[in-house]
């Protein structure tokens, strides 16, 4: 190993694409804070999410529409978690952190049962092809760049655009500007007439479909495969980041690319370095993750009414 | 005509009926505590109306029930000769009533455009017209005379800006009939007089206000017509220029006998508190004391005035062990109380009365009789060995109860079914039970009714002249000028003046130092 690899263009490529599902559970996670719900269950529904995806791509093997509907299905399986968190800590107004917690497990269990259910107790788990990187036309030619940008599937791009329209919901339209107002002071938002339980309903289910989806890009784009293991605190990353970004969207996907190049570092330094024990190289981003929030949590500004529930009538 | 006749006596006759109508408006709490029994309420068009009544007399719930936010269990409003229901704050607004609250509704990350067009946000395609909006509010703000700068962040604010945000909030969404929920509370002087000016200006234009407060003396300068309210119901309607501030205060208390305290001049003794240079920064890193030195002696109140977040709560913090200091010294009879927890402070004979009476003056959930025993449960006789010892505890409560007026039928029953009044003197039983060197006041008297302000008041000038040192810190430049000997002024966590003969500075003059417009010079 030396300098020039850690700027290698496949140590990047792969940088890339181990950062997507980061960065879609983040943005989803993102849009759910932003309106005042905390998610504790995200890892459980990224779990779900690439159990649901997987299961369909094992189904379906080799027929036409099959990763469509592996998508659709991903985002289905963890708006139906979303559902409940959003019914139980918006609706019935009860304690986020317990209602998150409890999916979390909830949904970890559905993923290991949907899998046993469909698939079975196996010797060898099955794998699904992943879907191949298609070069850009032209693009892919540039030498470096090229490998690093342009050797890429449609759903990797799709995921690093993720946060244009993620970015101008948010800050430029009127539903954007309500969603934050009602993350920061419900009771404000309450007094201008807007519907506070709607707001709320609506980004805890669009930001869990973009969670569930998240999941499906494991059996699609990274592993093939699926088991408990699979996402392996991903999710949790997920929701670090969301906070290492201080709860911008772009801060989120600069954060997500930092940690999946830790990531990939480790992937490559496994592979080649016989010094240093694999276990280590894996704990890597996840040391990086502590490190760095001790340090940014102290100057974070998190939506004022994050995780509190709204009840209109109560009492100061 | 019913319960309402002797109302439209009192304020003459009406030329076609009111504007507004509240009648017979009920509504009980959760907690069984009727808020309003029975309400009636009359508003003529284009008039200032003034709300008086005392803390817990019905107005705040009134006034939402009126906006949408609580819904009456009986009664109904008329508006504009149309029975109306208002269900939410949507259906308010669209009838035209806008409402600024006590707590200001903002997000602090908005700017004060975005913050005025929230819920009508004027769009370009999909967008939000960001120029538009700012150059609306703008426009607005200048027609109105409520000067604020739109691309502004609310965070960035001082109090008496954000309050004229709250104002454009209401008229950018055609508020004709504007709810006031006592908005000179948290403003200065200067703030006040430039908030009445804007109001006359808005009647002018044709709008009718209502006026929430408790303070007499702004009811009688600002409204037209007054409606006094005392324990959930319509005592009287006046016309303001028939009544003195005295007939409102015995309307509003529901008897004549209401005393003065007044402080008599005395010697004062050795300084008991001295800091010295004392500074510290809030959790994000900004300075939130700047060299603060004082001296307060036995005998003397010293009071600190200026506008809320100003570093008050902070210095209070730090003298009571709460918060650590990043420099300077503070003492206590010459110990030093810096790096001592609160129990080692307490110990030196430091009491604090603290401005969070539900976050940090009592235990809600606790009873009376263990608020009460609170700082001394561990040394006889409270205790025995390892053992309370309830007899102890309960005749030592009862004898408190009975010392500091605290209404109660069960010294065992919890705190929170207190009212605010009588939560407050179970802190100042326990604070004040035994006469402490020095006193750290925080806003004694926030939120609680004019009879608790008086024998709180009596209190601390008891206290002072017993030879106490009391650092006394309020929001309410009234409270400061009744009981204070020496006056500082903090602003942005400076001392920014300091007056050793109250009468020599007014309000006016206070008002300067608490927007940081004048500064004495540093004293050596």
């Amino acid at each position: 190993m030396t300098p020039t690899d850690l700027v290698d263009a496949n140590l990047l490529r792969t940088m890339i694409v181990v950062a997507t599902p980061l960065l879609v559970a983040a943005l989803g996670e993102l849009v759910l804070e932003r309106a005042g719900i905390l998610n504790l269950a995200i890892e459980g529904m990224v779990t779900l999410g690439a159990a649901a995806a997987f299961v369909v791509l094992f189904a379906m093997a080799g027929l036409t529409g099959g990763v469509a509907l592996s998508l659709l299905s991903a985002a289905t399986a963890a708006t139906v978690v979303g559902l409940v968190l959003a019914y139980l800590c918006v609706g019935l107004r009860a304690n986020q952190i317990t209602v998150g917690l409890g999916l979390l497990i909830f949904s970890l269990g559905a993923a290991s049962l949907l899998y046993r259910a469909v698939v079975g107790v196996t010797t060898s788990p099955p794998r699904v092809p992943t879907l191949t990187p298609e070069a850009v036309p032209g693009l892919a030619e540039i030498p470096y760049l090229g490998t690093v940008l342009f050797r890429h599937n449609l759903f990797v791009y799709a995921a690093l655009l993720l946060v244009v329209p993620v970015w101008w919901l948010l800050f430029r339209t009127p539903l954007g500007l309500r969603i934050r107002a009602t993350g920061e002071n419900p009771k404000s938002a309450d007094s201008l007439g807007l519907p506070v339980q709607r707001i709320r309903y609506g980004a805890v289910l669009a930001g869990s479909a973009l969670i569930g989806l998240a999941g499906a890009f494991f059996p699609l784009v990274l592993t093939g495969g699926w088991s408990e293991s699979t996402v392996g605190g991903r999710g949790w990353l997920a929701l670090m980041l969301v906070i290492f970004g201080r709860w911008r969207p772009w801060q989120v996907v600069a954060g997500a690319l930092l940690f999946a190049y830790v990531d990939a570092v480790g992937f490559v330094f496994a592979a080649t370095s016989r010094l240093i024990p694999v276990q280590f190289l894996q704990m890597l981003p996840y040391v990086l993750a502590i490190a760095v929030l001790v340090q940014v949590y102290q100057r974070a500004q998190a939506p004022a009414a994050l995780a509190k529930p709204y009840d209109r009538e109560a009492r100061y | 005509m019913t319960s309402g006749t002797e109302a439209e006596h009192d304020a003459g006759p009406a030329a076609d009926g009111p504007y507004l109508r509240m009648k017979g408006i009920s509504k009980v709490y959760d907690n069984g505590v009727a808020a309003n029994d029975g309400v009636d309420l009359a508003v003529q068009r284009g008039e200032i109306h003034g709300l008086v009544g005392e803390n817990g007399a019905g107005k705040s719930t009134l006034m939402k029930v009126l906006y949408g936010l609580e819904r009456p269990d009986q009664g109904q409003i008329v508006f504009r000769g149309q029975p109306v229901e208002i269900a939410s704050a949507r259906d308010a607004i669209a009838l035209g009533i806008g409402m600024v609250h006590q707590h200001f509704m903002l997000v602090p990350s908005l700017t004060v455009a975005e913050s005025v067009v929230l819920g009508r946000e004027p769009r370009r395609g999909p967008f939000v017209d960001r120029r538009r909006a700012a150059a609306d509010v703008g426009a607005a703000a200048k027609s109105y005379g409520l000067d604020v700068p739109p691309r502004a962040v609310i965070r960035d604010l001082s109090v008496g800006q954000r309050q004229r945000v709250e104002i454009l909030k209401a008229l950018y969404r055609g508020a004709e009939l504007l709810i006031l929920d006592e908005p000179t509370a948290v403003l200065t002087p200067q703030e006040t007089d430039e908030l009445f000016a804007a109001l006359r200006g808005l009647v002018d234009d044709g709008l009718t206000i209502i006026f929430i407060t408790h303070k007499l003396r702004e009811v009688v300068e600002i409204s037209d017509r007054v409606t006094v309210m005392r324990d959930g119901r319509t005592v009287s309607v006046r016309r303001t220029a028939d009544v003195t501030r005295g007939d409102i205060s015995r309307l509003m208390v529901g008897r004549d006998d209401l005393f003065e305290v007044s402080r008599t001049p005395h010697t004062i003794g050795e300084p008991r508190l001295r800091v010295r240079d004392l500074s510290a920064v809030s959790a994000q890193g900004r300075p939130v004391l700047r060299s603060v030195s004082l001296d307060v002696a036995a005998g003397e109140v010293y009071g600190i005035a200026g506008v809320e977040g100003n570093g008050q709560t902070e210095l209070v913090e730090i003298l009571t062990g709460l918060r650590p200091a990043t420099a300077g010294s503070a003492t206590v009879d010459g110990t030093p109380l810096l790096g001592r927890s609160p129990r080692r402070i307490r110990e030196l004979g430091v009491a604090h009365i603290p401005e969070d009476r539900l976050g940090r003056g009592v235990a809600s959930g606790a009873s009376v009789v263990e608020n009460l025993a609170l700082d001394r449960y561990r040394d006889a006789p409270a205790a025995a060995g390892l053992r309370l010892r309830p007899k102890v505890l309960e005749a030592r409560a009862r004898e408190l109860v009975e010392r500091f007026a605290i209404r109660i039928r069960d010294p065992g029953a919890p705190v929170a079914a207190l009212s605010g009044g009588n939560m407050q003197k179970v802190v100042i039983a326990r604070e004040l039970a035994e006469p402490p060197s020095l006193l750290v006041a925080a806003q004694p008297t926030r939120g609680v009714d004019i009879g608790a302000i008086e024998f709180i008041h009596a209190e601390l000038l008891h206290l002072r002249d017993a030879g106490t040192a009391i650092l006394l810190v309020s929001a309410e430049l009234s409270e400061i000028r009744r009981l204070a000997d020496r006056i500082a002024v903090l602003y942005e966590g400076e001392l920014v003046g300091e007056f050793d003969d109250p009468d020599a500075v007014d309000d006016h003059e206070l008002g300067l130092y608490m927007l940081g417009a004048r500064r004495t010079e540093a004293r050596a």
